[in-house]
């Protein structure tokens, strides 16, 4: 059995010249980084953009990565911060939307419901994470997805550790109301 | 004692330590409404074991290879293409400059190149022979001083793109 290459080999491969083994990193990271931006952005096109975008970026300052810290999360911080960038430009550019950045990542229709027959029930988790607030969603994808811990979340997306407790025990609750809402929670025995 | 939410957060957190964990079995053998939502939220998490990554286009990882290879070479390239551009005109001036100041021109042939050089002749007069061996003798140290300069300006612009690409 081939052994996995870990991110720091790769790195270290890529510095000495071996551009190729950028693709390994590309290949590894492309789907989870593209989830949390569709989840960010809501578009499929744009997202993909901002992924690119995003590669270059971590590419360009692979020499200022410190071997020490986590491949993931140095990269996620860098997709968390263009997408951020783009979000903030298209603020600007649209004089009609008059919601911040951190408003609407606040923002979540929670009291909303929908037919709960019609969906696909491995498809469910997707519906509730959109009746979220972004960051919320964010938080628990990091949190229960990614594998991350809290520190390395707050260094993500650029918050206090306590902030991303908060954030993390709040999500919780509302996805355990939406839940309930949607009549998806089981009768306890 | 800990407060009761404390401890479902903390559990949750995966940050409960052992007699954290018995102080909440407690709670919860003790409030059964508390372990209805206790179980609600477990529930609720457990969801994301159908969670899977939304995927890229089929070519993406081969669009952003193209990207990433060729154009950085180029960079590089432009960069001492424009070096040696200069260099090599720095030398040509020079040499100019000095086949005109060792050359005596006939003042008395008029002709249209004369008046074109006249005035870079007069400049070449007022510099004398010995001066330009001088200012040759610089030159080596100061394109030597240059290359250093445009290396070490190239290398602080690299590093500055690098850091603004982090932010």
């Amino acid at each position: 059995m081939i052994k996995k290459k870990e991110d720091i080999e790769i790195i270290e491969s890529i510095l000495k010249g071996n551009s190729e083994d950028y693709r390994l990193l590309v290949d590894r990271y492309k789907d989870r980084a593209f989830s949390m931006l569709n989840r960010m952005l809501k578009n499929e096109f744009e997202a993909e953009e901002v992924l690119q975008d995003s590669f270059l970026k971590a590419y360009n300052g692979l020499k200022s990565f410190k071997k020490e810290a986590k491949f993931s999360t140095w990269f996620y911080k860098i997709v968390y911060n263009t997408c951020v960038s783009v979000l903030n430009s298209k603020t600007k550019r649209n004089e009609k939307d008059f919601i911040s950045i951190d408003e609407s990542f606040e923002i979540g229709i929670i009291d909303h419901q929908f037919d709960f027959e019609s969906i696909d029930k491995s498809q469910i988790i997707y519906k509730y994470l959109d009746l979220l607030p972004i960051r919320s969603s964010l938080v628990l994808i990091l949190f229960y997805i990614d594998g991350l811990k809290i520190n390395e979340i707050s260094d993500v997306l650029n918050l206090s550790v306590s902030n991303v407790k908060i954030i993390l025990h709040r999500a919780r609750n509302e996805l355990k109301e939406i839940m309930i809402k949607n009549n998806f929670a089981k009768e306890p025995a | 004692m800990i407060d009761s939410n404390e401890l479902l957060n903390k559990y949750f957190d995966g940050e409960i330590s052992n007699d954290e964990l018995k102080e909440l079995n407690l709670y919860l053998s003790n409030s059964p409404e508390q372990e209805i939502e206790f179980r609600k939220i477990k529930e609720a998490i457990s969801l994301f074991s159908n969670y899977k990554y939304e995927n890229t286009s089929g070519d993406f990882t081969n669009k952003m290879m193209t990207k990433i290879i060729i154009p950085n070479k180029k960079t590089v390239d432009k960069f001492y293409f424009a070096l040696i551009s200069i260099i090599v005109l720095l030398i040509i001036t020079v040499v100019i400059f000095y086949y005109n100041a060792t050359n005596s021109v006939n003042i008395n042939e008029i002709s249209a190149f004369d008046n074109m050089v006249k005035g870079y002749n007069n400049i070449s007069k007022f510099i004398q022979h010995k001066n330009i061996l001088t200012v040759l003798s610089f030159l080596p140290i100061s394109i030597l001083l240059f290359i250093y300069f445009m290396q070490s300006n190239y290398k602080k612009f690299k590093k500055n793109v690098e850091s603004y690409s982090l932010h």
